[in-house]
């Protein structure tokens, strides 16, 4: 324990150098932990004392129950996959690794590190508990104690699932995994959202949606469930508090013994069995290499899929079609820019290996563009069909497929001039953008669909303005027209960045 | 005529800033010839490779490869050679494989006859790993798939630099053996390393260089000629030249 706490001082050191890195001269350390907690957990806190103190008592122990059940699942899903990412992505586990101390302890150190990530989840369990407590006339202080409790009881689970994680798959698969795992239950949570409305517009919907939950949380609040447990020990009974520190202290043991074994450093890739060759050549290597890498990041998998899932939900729940569409078209022509410089990104990681190669750089950076541009068309195409084939939307709304698809060109071209011109930028961290070049490729990219698909909406809208088709299509023309002006523009600033990448 | 010399550069320099990394460097390299280049940490030997490879441009000066001239003909020059840089860096998201598969279509090889090539490489090399991310390779793995991904090329030039670092000693063995085996055959090799007895050993001819400036130059007798102390070894005589002999007074020190 005593190596653990040496880390840990380790942690605040380095975050201290970092802080003053940017001119701040403030040693964060703990409070960087506590920030988020207070800035989350209050006004939850206090929303949930007022909303459980007017509830009947198995009203607020389902509802109390909810909220446990839904941050507790959040949090692990969140943090679980953080702690395999930073245990294998970060530098120092190799120097970490040749000092005297136990595997369990960098695991730990680890885990701590990545904490801070996923302190907001935490925020909402203390102040729910300390609220839920204070409603049912137990106090606070009995709040506090489950709360703290209960927190070290979601840690180890994370902890367990961390370690297994780590124990079975290789660096590389499990960093996928733990991105994809935490961007996908973000995903989820969004889609969830937007499905599950309960009418809380009258009593009686109010009342109904609770009924229903009971009967799928009754389960929850037994004591097969942590929440009943939880329940049970601001309650006041013992069966709660052994149950809670009975199953952290053995799957502690468990993390213990399963970390003292992981083979952090070496990985799994040796395989004995011949590696298979794909039979034939590829006339656009650098084409099938960018969609190989692209498919493996989770986050650019993240940013494909949320275009399509969230406007998805929109079409199908909410039948605005109109609506989807132009979200899609936003939300695409900004994630066309990260693409294209994501996978950029990945040839400045091996620089100078592309610039060995018997092949223009033009050539490898036109992929860059491409690709997001195709995906991205593709699931506009997507969307619009499944649109006029289901909701029987007006047809014209097809002239919108070039010109927005045009719009996603720009956008990546418009991102690449951005590295390019200051190709020294940190490439280590998952955005490279500078706030500035955000705001203008937010701003231009999201204006330029904008100025495209609202006519157009404006146009096929019963009340619109059926009559004036020459003025309506007109706006999307000039848009149209600028982005290509924008366009030559910014393809002769990327011609002149070429020449000085080296 | 054939041209008599694979790798030329003249009066080659390249400044960073204020800073000259290479100045006024010049060389003339024969064809089936081993060139060790050889200088201290910073001294630019790097920098040196990097534009001898295309991937700088020089400030000053021209590099001919193969007689082309780099600032004409690049691709050209880039199909006919092979580089292993100081840092194996390989797209960390593909397979093994799929990285010899995107050399092989990049430089469009005859696909059967190069993965035969492969399969030998691979076993003397000790390589079973390719069905794995590159990322979760040692430096040495990556190490070794960058040498047999140049090696299976057949480059008619070849630039490595420090190509036996991190490497385990029988790799390093072979590295040697095969190196010597392609420049009988014809391909020039231009390599940089640290470890004196590898260039001692196995170069023709050896280019000193410190602070940017090419210092001495020639086979191993014509460098123990200009040693004023009458040094054997390399590695004193690397010493002398780049004003680093002595050490006495630091070894005293930390007694």
């Amino acid at each position: 324990m005593k190596e653990f706490f040496i880390l840990f001082k380790y942690i605040s050191l380095s975050k201290t150098r970092r802080i003053k890195e940017r001119r701040f001269k403030i040693n964060l350390g703990w409070i960087s932990y506590i920030i988020p907690v207070i800035v989350f957990g209050l006004p939850v806190g206090l929303i949930m004392y007022r909303l459980l103190k007017t509830l009947p008592m198995p009203l607020a122990d389902i509802f109390f129950s909810m909220f446990i059940i839904s941050s507790s699942f959040l949090f692990i899903l969140s943090y679980a996959p953080t702690i395999v990412f930073n245990l294998y992505g970060s530098s120092d586990v190799y120097f970490l690794l040749t000092l005297p101390i136990k595997r369990s302890s960098i695991f730990l150190f680890k885990a701590i590190d990545s904490l801070v990530y996923s302190s907001p989840a935490i925020g909402f369990i203390f102040p729910i508990c300390i609220a839920y407590s204070v409603a049912i006339g137990m106090g606070w202080f009995i709040g506090l104690i489950a709360g703290m409790l209960f927190i070290v009881f979601l840690l180890v689970i994370s902890f367990f699932f961390g370690a297994l994680v780590s124990k079975v798959m290789s660096r590389t698969s499990a960093k996928i995994l733990s991105n994809f795992i935490y961007l996908l239950s973000i995903l989820v949570y969004v889609i969830i959202l937007n499905v599950i409305k309960p009418d809380t517009t009258t009593q009686e919907g109010i009342r109904q949606f609770i009924i229903n939950s009971k009967r799928y949380l009754d389960s929850a609040l037994s004591y097969f469930s942590p929440a009943g447990w939880l329940i049970s020990v601001i309650k006041g009974e013992s069966i709660g508090y052994l149950l809670i520190l009975g199953m952290s202290l053995l799957l502690g043991l468990l993390v213990y013994n399963i970390t003292n074994t992981l083979v952090i450093e070496s990985s799994s890739s040796r395989n004995s069995k011949r590696a298979s060759f794909s039979k034939s050549s590829s006339s656009s290597p650098f084409f099938v290499k960018d969609l190989k890498l692209l498919f493996r990041d989770p986050q650019a998998i993240y940013m494909l899929l949320y275009s399509i899932a969230f406007p998805s939900v929109m079409l199908i729940v909410n039948k605005s079609y109109t609506g989807a569409l132009l979200v899609m078209a936003m939300i695409a022509s900004f994630y066309c820019s990260y693409i294209a410089v994501h996978l950029l990104v990945s040839e400045k990681k091996v620089w100078p290996f592309p610039k060995l190669l018997p092949i223009k750089l033009t050539s490898i950076l036109i992929w860059k563009v491409l690709i997001p541009f195709l995906l991205y068309s593709f699931l506009y195409l997507i969307l619009i069909v499944i649109s006029i084939s289901l909701f029987n939307l007006d047809r014209i709304i097809l002239f919108t497929i070039p010109m927005v698809s045009l719009a996603f060109l720009y956008s990546g071209i418009l991102a690449i001039n951005f590295v390019l011109k200051d190709p020294k930028r940190d490439v280590s961290s998952r955005n490279v953008f500078r706030t500035s070049e955000v705001f203008i490729i937010e701003g231009v990219t999201m204006g330029i669909v904008a100025g495209i698909i609202v006519p157009f909406i404006i146009y096929i809208t019963p009340s619109g303005l059926q009559g004036s088709f020459k003025i309506v299509i007109g706006i999307p023309v000039i848009v149209l027209l600028s982005i290509i002006y924008l366009s030559r523009r910014t393809l002769k600033s990327i011609a002149e960045a070429i020449n000085s990448w080296e | 005529m054939e041209n008599l010399y694979t790798i030329e550069a003249y009066n080659l320099s390249r400044k960073f800033g204020e800073v000259i990394a290479v100045d006024n460097v010049n060389l003339k390299i024969k064809k089936g010839e081993i060139y060790g280049f050889l200088g201290p940490n910073g001294a630019g030997k790097t920098t040196t490779i990097r534009m001898l490879t295309g991937t700088l441009r020089p400030t000053l000066g021209r590099v001919k490869i193969l007689g082309l001239d780099m600032s004409i003909s690049e691709i050209e020059i880039k199909k006919s050679i092979g580089v292993v840089p100081d840092e194996p860096r390989i797209y960390e998201n593909l397979k093994g494989k799929e990285f010899i598969d995107f050399i092989i279509d990049i430089y469009r090889l005859d696909r059967r006859k190069i993965l035969e090539r492969l399969k030998d490489l691979c076993e003397a090399f000790n390589i079973d790993y390719l069905d794995g991310y590159v990322g979760d390779y040692s430096h040495g793995m990556k190490q070794k798939l960058m040498v047999v991904s140049v090696l299976l090329r057949n480059p008619k030039v070849m630039f490595l630099d420090e190509p036996t670092v991190g490497l385990d000693a029988k790799s390093v063995r072979l590295i040697k053996m095969l190196l010597k085996r392609y420049s009988e055959d014809g391909t020039t090799i231009f390599m940089t390393t640290h470890i004196l007895e590898v260039a001692e050993k196995m170069c023709d001819r050896i280019g000193i260089i410190n602070q940017g400036k090419l210092i001495a130059e020639g086979t191993l007798d014509e460098l123990r000629a200009l040693s004023s102390e009458g040094y054997i070894s390399l590695e004193d005589l690397f010493l002398e030249l780049t004003g680093q002999e002595d050490v006495s007074d630091i070894l005293e020190a930390l007694q």
